[in-house]
């Protein structure tokens, strides 16, 4: 792996302050110009429970939390233990653990091997003889990290300023010296062999998943949100809550699902972007809604952020399986768009995507992001908001509106050529009509018959033909493209499966990664370009049965389909860069040798 | 503020051209007759009005005012309604439909925009019986009543919607019976005047699956509100929630409250988040990005 990149695990009891470490961590890294990644995980409790937190920092891009860890911290074996999934060392991980850690080295939750070079330090006892109290020893942490990272001990004694400004002069001087007394522990101490080179001037913002779809919802038009509570999904709600209102918006929490897609499908109806949020459990409550939106032609976002399911599952953590309830879900034909998010940039730009495609087809249109997503923190280059165009539906003119028939109202489900009608919002004169869940005319008014059934699924189907085409930019290729070896992948799984190419690069193993964020309708035309000529086709995912394997075999020509290769699991731990390298390795290999 | 159309229509004005598909003798013909004359009356202007339903013969209605109309999906009315309302608040937004869409598959709506105080109308015009589907017990069906799917007699107690009404909240809640078309129109007109959640129920017999007796039935129990009576008294609302349909049926508006309404909230959280003016996206990015401040004694 390249020299510009480190990772860094810590995990302790609630009170150690485990998640500040890590907030500290990735605030300084971006503010001194580095890319970085923050995933936090808790144990079951509600409140003050363990927690652990995993930070990649790197002079270029973060794709995935990364394999290997050059730092591990550990307040307490104990607490460690539980995430030791998580915070698996490695040959090249510098450990620490406090001194007062009494666990006998036989019940040490580390491989055997690592034990020996296991570093004891007084974590809790300087920071109350440095910091004043033992509530410092987080910032203690934070100096052996700067210590043994070789990052910038002034960059943090700034965010510590900051951090405490407001308790007093005092508060921040104990926790300069507490930090201050982890550096010199850390310079008496082997140092990281990893080493990030920090570039001034060039800070990044932090923001995690969901704060950057409900922003990009925001920035897309969105006035009205309507959720129920549900884990991973609420800082979307909360987010929203705050800022929604401050630009004449409406966020509600009403009394459940179905409550919560209604109104948002009823706020758009009068004429304003409306979303509508959960995860698993509360999208299977919202489909029936959405097969109305589809129906009556409603413009609509709604965003699953996915969690292990099914049933309640494990909701803080984070599957790819509610990939055919968003393709399918719906009853009856009812055509809408899908679309994915495959990391936290693109939690902004495909929420203005979502909302542009719901305004510009009168379409509902489901998001895909997940819990890894959601929750997990980035430093990225700030959001161009120059670029950000947002597009807003087809309004019937005062012209057309002049020439509606008066006797039997406006034709709001005209035929068209593209399929999308002008549609009007109350309150425009001469442009009421019915709008209808039942099977409707171009007036909506109800028909049963099987003429016009044809007629109007035709008119559904049709308008969401030219999205694939218009919205070319949400299909991800990379890689070398003359390899003999495709990679298929979405959502999350874009991080692992492009480092894992990158990686596989630099051992001569060519690979091109195909990853559409378009799902519904299946950009076929595109991907299938893309995977002309290779000779396997892997394709790589989070879920237990291989739903995005299942669907590709049915929406790729046959001889296309013949060679996908399924690699599936459950989730709760996302897909390693590791262990996609070798789902792939075995059949790059010939063209290595070549 | 309710929109008003330019010059003053007639009931005719709100009758759309789409024809109801109701059988002879519903009593949802009255109700829909009430609604023209109460829209005439306020003289609302129909592209400033909403009707909203969820599924069942009722929700039909919407599709037979010259509104802006949604025939929606089962249980949903109220919802969409607040959605609307909650979007555009200067449009007047009804909810409509039967017992079966607001007191079965939508009870929990139903509760909670009574609770919210959202500023709409709704419309139930209960018949105890689900017609759409050809005859099936409903939640307001009298016990011991046979039913295509209570065929040896209803054992449950029906829900009294106008004692739910008052327990949930609501700040408006009237009775009427669909052949008192009058009674209807004043009624129906006054919920659209009241601002918070204003809850008609209008009792509109089917005579297909429940036949004729259940409107001679319903007839020889209603009466008036009684001389005196104060409908902003709750004890005296009680007393008229409690009644047991069984012997008497009170007409006429029952319980009026004044709090205020949901749209009156959502305007008070918009005053108070912009009351230091409203930020620009920027702004918020730049919130994202980590500063800490001037560089001060720390370095």
């Amino acid at each position: 792996m390249s020299q510009e990149d480190l990772s860094v695990g810590v995990a302790g009891a609630g009170g150690d302050g485990v998640v500040s470490v890590g907030e500290l961590l990735i605030q300084v890294g971006a503010h001194e110009g580095l890319f970085g990644m923050l995933v936090k995980s808790f144990g079951p409790q509600i409140r003050g429970g363990e927690s652990s937190v995993r930070v990649r920092l790197s002079s270029s891009r973060v794709l995935c939390q990364g394999d290997d860890l050059d730092v591990l911290i550990a307040f307490n074996w104990a607490d460690y233990g539980r995430f030791r999934a998580e915070l698996m060392p490695s040959e090249r991980t510098l450990i620490f653990v406090d001194e007062q850690d009494t666990t006998p080295p036989e019940q040490i939750p580390l491989p055997e091997r690592f034990k020996a070079a296991v570093m004891r330090v007084p974590f809790e006892k300087l920071a109350v003889e440095k910091g004043g109290s033992a509530l410092a020893k987080n910032i203690v942490a934070v100096g052996v990290l700067a210590g043994a990272l070789n990052l910038p001990r002034d960059g943090f004694a700034r965010a510590i300023e900051n951090k405490f400004s407001r308790k007093g002069a005092q508060v921040v001087a104990a926790n300069i010296a507490a930090l201050d007394a982890g550096v010199a522990v850390a310079a008496e101490r082997p140092h990281a062999s990893a080493h990030v080179s920090v570039k001034e001037g060039e800070p990044r913002m932090v923001i995690s998943g969901n704060d950057a779809f409900a922003f990009g919802s925001l920035v897309a038009g969105c006035r009205f949100f309507a959720g129920y509570p549900i884990t991973p999904q609420s800082e979307v709600m909360e987010w929203l809550g705050k800022e929604l209102p401050r630009f004449g918006g409406t966020m509600i929490q009403p009394e459940d699902e179905l409550a919560s897609i209604s109104m948002a499908i009823g706020a758009s109806t009068a004429g304003v972007k409306a979303l509508t949020a959960s995860s698993g459990p509360g999208i299977s409550l919202k489909l029936e809604a959405m097969g109305l939106a589809s129906m009556a032609e409603v413009p609509l976002v709604v965003l699953n952020v996915q969690r292990v399911g099914p049933s309640t599952g494990i909701p803080t953590k984070t599957e790819q399986a509610d990939l055919l309830q968003a393709l399918y879900g719906t009853h009856g034909d009812a055509p809408k768009v899908v679309l994915s998010t495959t990391d936290v940039d693109d939690c902004f730009w495909v929420a203005v995507d979502a909302f542009n495609i719901a305004e510009r087809y009168q379409t509902p249109v489901l998001v895909l992001s997940d819990q890894g997503i959601g929750h997990r923190t980035d430093a990225i280059p700030p959001f161009d908001l120059s670029a950000v165009k947002v597009v807003d539906r087809r309004l019937a003119t005062e012209a057309e509106l002049a020439a509606v028939d008066p006797h039997h109202g406006f034709r709001r489900y005209a035929m068209t050529e593209s399929g999308v009608s002008p549609m009007t919002i109350p309150g425009q004169a001469r442009g009421n009509y019915l709008m209808s869940g039942l099977e409707h005319d171009e007036l909506g008014w109800p028909v049963s018959g099987s003429a016009v059934h044809q007629k109007m699924s035709e008119k559904r189907a049709r308008k969401l033909e030219a999205v694939p085409r218009e919205y070319a930019h949400l299909m991800i290729a990379a890689g070398d493209p003359r390899a003999d070896v495709g990679v298929l992948a979405w959502g999350a799984a874009k991080g692992a499966t492009l480092e894992a190419v990158e990686r596989l690069a630099t051992a001569g193993v060519g690979v091109r990664a195909v990853i559409p964020r378009l799902l519904m309708p299946f950009p076929v035309e595109q991907v299938e370009r893309e995977l002309e000529g290779k000779k396997v086709l892997h394709v790589v995912e989070l879920s237990f049965s291989g739903q995005f394997y299942t669907y590709l075999r049915s929406v790729l020509r046959p001889e296309l389909a013949a060679r996908l290769v399924r690699h599936s699991r459950a989730g709760a731990a996302p897909l390693g860069v590791g262990e996609i390298c070798g789902f792939i390795q075995p059949s790059a290999q010939p063209i290595a040798a070549d | 503020m309710a929109h008003q159309a330019v010059t003053q229509l007639t009931q005719k004005d709100y009758k759309a051209s789409l024809q109801p598909v109701w059988c002879p003798g519903c009593g949802d013909f009255g109700v829909v007759a009430a609604i023209y004359q109460a829209l005439a009356r306020l003289n609302l202007d129909p592209d400033h009005t909403m009707l909203v339903s969820g599924i069942g013969c009722s929700s039909r209605l919407p599709g037979y005012v010259n509104t802006y109309s949604f025939n929606a999906i089962h249980g949903r009315a109220i919802p969409i309604a607040t959605g609307i309302k909650a979007a555009n608040p200067e449009l007047t937004v009804l909810a409509v439909g039967g017992d079966g869409d607001g007191f079965a598959i939508g009870t929990q709506h139903f509760v909670h925009a009574a609770r919210r105080n959202v500023d709409i109308t709704y419309v139930c015009m209960d018949n105890s019986i689900y017609g759409l589907t050809k005859g099936h017990v409903s939640p307001t069906t009298p016990t011991g009543e046979v039913t295509k799917t209570s065929p040896y007699g209803n054992i449950e107690e029906p829900m009294n919607p106008v004692l739910m009404a008052l327990a949930c909240g609501a700040t408006f809640i009237a009775r009427s019976f669909s052949a008192e078309v009058k009674t209807s129109v004043e009624l129906i007109a006054q919920a659209i005047e009241h601002r918070g959640f204003s809850f008609v129920h209008l009792i509109s017999p089917c005579p297909v699956f429940r036949g004729r007796q259940q409107f001679d039935w319903v007839k020889e129990r209603i009466r008036r509100t009684p001389e005196g009576f104060d409908f902003t008294k709750r004890e005296q609302a009680r007393a008229i929630a409690f009644e047991d349909p069984r012997e008497h049926i009170t007409l006429g508006l029952i319980w009026r409250d004044e709090r205020p309404g949901l749209m009156a909230g959502q305007q008070a959280i918009r005053d108070k988040a912009t009351a230091k003016g409203t930020p620009s996206y920027e702004d918020i990015l730049h919130s994202f990005i980590p500063d800490f401040g001037a560089v001060g004694a720390a370095r």
